[in-house]
């Protein structure tokens, strides 16, 4: 896209190289412009993927000059029964709940706002569900293990209100994973909420009178025409709630240490103890190379997304 | 790409509802689930804030109802051991935006307006940063920050912080330069500005609303990013207020976990005020953060 008519000049009888030089010479203050952008790049970004690569072959403690160790670490990664045996395991039933959670409740809240006539009770709901997004995480996942706990905990003294057995919740191996996928219940995600309802409102109203007029009920017409026409939203909002999790270790980090009995870890936590716990740097830089990898496909799956997206938008 | 995108995922165009004649529950119902859900969303926030005007003696009571008199005074206490954690989260917040905005202001200006040789070549390296999640560079990232000896301090903070948000603000920033009209320019150029007046006076003006929304969206990450913070700074003294909270426990004596529950509450507070102040550019950012990855 061509953006300004200050086309570089091309004097003649200039050889291209001397032409080079003159635009550069003309337009130096571009690369100044961009000098503190690329500094900070570079120092924090460029650098860092380019040593995450090349340390996961080695044997790196972070500090000292490391030796080469060929494919030793993908090995221990992969015969790991914590790293892989069950982290990866986690990981991916994470991965699924998240699925779930971020198109089933956050899609009904909005395919019920959408249905709400009165712009002030819309506009009511929409702030209500946005809100929570406000509450810092880490304040969210102490709040939930205090609901978690055991002998006073809000969830047992319902089980025991009920005439139920109490949990042991997230001290024990058999339950803490579900607690992690059970925080945050209704799972009505504003940021989601507020994108599948943008996309319900983009829908053409012509459309809708068309299916009304035909006689679709509002059921008929929410699996017939609103869920098709928002299936690019869902499927940005999953890729990227997966891409999501498959980095986070907030629970981890701040209560589990991935236990009991290794019933929480996930593989980013696994990368950020064997770093930062056990000096094992070689080994965390494999790991972040394995997440990566998982990463860059989901990246390109959701590209070709946003590309059916535009595709969409331009018929 | 990302652009065509956003517009889509960010602008709630309300279009005209269709009203009355058509055969739809009535709001009636609707309000009574929605108000359902939004209840039990809100069922652990609420329970935080009960929680937080309680005192021991309240809570081994009832934990989970609301008792009264409410103990205010928790908030008195949490907000003083509170206080220096907000000081540092404020500077942490200032510097890391400042420094980022600042960078990605320039680079989105000389990319979106001026043909420099290698104009593409620094885009595409800008945008290859969207393929590179954060977890891969985490650790190397670490110890480059320790090999710069910046560990432990307030630029250890602010510069790998700022780094991680330039992508994103570049590709936003460079996309609306390049839609300003050139001619905008081209009367500046006639009336002698130089080109940094012109960025001052004609496109950043313009960009207020848009470089609002990246401020909103960048202080909302600074402030409840816990993982960086807990990595780099070995002094708990320079904790910004969201890890304060997990020192309360210690600071409060151990008597008091009512004052513990209103540090919790305390924390959440500037990102409410955030929130309260600018709604409109906070869902905007929050909307067409969907495009980050």
């Amino acid at each position: 896209m061509e953006i300004t008519r200050e086309e570089p000049v091309a004097a003649e009888g200039r050889s291209r190289w001397a032409e080079l030089v003159h635009n550069i010479r003309r337009y130096w203050f571009c690369y100044a412009m961009m000098s503190g952008t690329f500094i900070l790049l570079i120092t924090f970004a460029y650098y860092p993927a380019f040593s995450a690569f090349y340390h996961s072959f080695t044997n790196w403690d972070g500090f000292r000059q490391p030796d080469w160790v060929g494919w030793r670490n993908y090995r221990y990664i992969f015969t790991s029964t914590e790293i892989f045996g069950k982290g990866f395991r986690n990981m991916f039933i994470l991965a699924a709940w998240q699925v779930f959670r971020s198109s089933v409740f956050p899609l009904l809240g909005a395919a019920l706002l959408y249905r709400v006539k009165s712009e002030k009770t819309a506009y009511f709901f929409r702030l209500l569900f946005v809100l929570p997004i406000v509450v810092p995480g880490l304040v969210g996942i102490l709040v939930w293990r205090q609901l978690y706990e055991p002998n006073v905990g809000l969830f047992n003294e319902i089980l025991v209100g009920l005439g139920m057995q109490r949990l042991a919740w997230l001290n024990s191996p058999d339950t803490a994973l579900f607690s992690l996928i059970f925080m945050g219940f209704p799972w009505i995600d504003g940021v989601g909420l507020l994108i599948y309802l943008a996309g319900f409102l983009a829908i053409p109203l012509e459309i809708i009178e068309a299916a009304i007029m035909d006689g679709a009920g509002t059921v008929r017409r929410f699996f017939s025409m609103e869920l098709p026409l928002v299936v690019p939203q869902i499927r940005l909002i999953v890729i990227l709630n997966v891409i999501g999790s498959f980095q986070d270790f907030g629970w981890q980090l701040l209560v589990t240490r991935g236990g009991p009995a290794a019933a929480t870890t996930v593989p980013a936590w696994s990368m950020y103890k064997a770093a930062m716990n056990e000096g094992r740097y070689g080994v965390a830089s494999a790991i972040g190379v394995v997440l990566f990898i998982l990463i860059f496909t989901l990246t390109l799956i959701n590209h070709a997304a946003i590309r059916t997206d535009i595709e969409y938008e331009a018929h | 790409m990302s652009t065509a995108d956003m517009t889509q995922a960010t602008s709630p165009k309300r279009v005209s509802r269709p009203r009355r004649r058509f055969r739809i529950p009535s709001d009636w119902i609707l309000s009574i689930i929605l108000g359902l859900l939004g209840f039990l969303t809100f069922v652990p926030l609420l329970m935080l804030l009960q929680l937080s005007l309680k005192s021991e003696q309240q809570m081994a009571d009832s934990m989970w109802l609301p008792t009264f008199p409410f103990r205010w005074v928790n908030y008195v206490k949490a907000s003083r051991v509170m206080g220096p954690y907000m000081i540092n989260s404020a500077v942490f917040v200032l510097g890391t935006v400042t420094i980022s905005i600042i960078c990605s202001i320039f680079s989105a200006f000389a990319l979106a307006r001026y043909p420099f040789p290698g104009r593409e070549f620094f885009f595409i390296a800008i945008l290859g940063l969207m393929m590179i999640p954060g977890i891969l560079t985490l650790i190397p990232r670490f110890v480059v920050v320790v090999n710069l000896n910046l560990n432990n301090t307030y630029p250890g903070i602010w510069l790998p912080m700022a780094a991680g948000s330039q992508a994103f603000q570049i590709i936003v920033l460079r996309t609306f330069f390049a839609s300003i009209a050139e001619e905008m320019f081209e009367a500046g150029r006639l009336d002698g500005a130089s080109e940094g007046r012109m960025l001052r006076t004609i496109a950043l003006p313009l960009a207020t609303p848009i470089l609002t929304t990246l401020i909103v969206l960048q202080i909302n990450g600074v402030y409840s990013e816990f993982i960086w913070p807990i990595m780099v700074l070995s002094d708990p003294t320079r904790y910004p207020a969201i890890l304060g909270v997990l020192r309360l426990g210690q600071l409060i004596t151990q008597r008091d976990p009512g004052a513990q529950y209103a540090g919790y509450v305390i924390a959440g507070l500037p990102l409410l005020l955030l929130f309260a102040l600018s709604s409109r550019a906070f869902i905007r950012g929050l909307t067409s953060g969907a495009i980050k990855m």
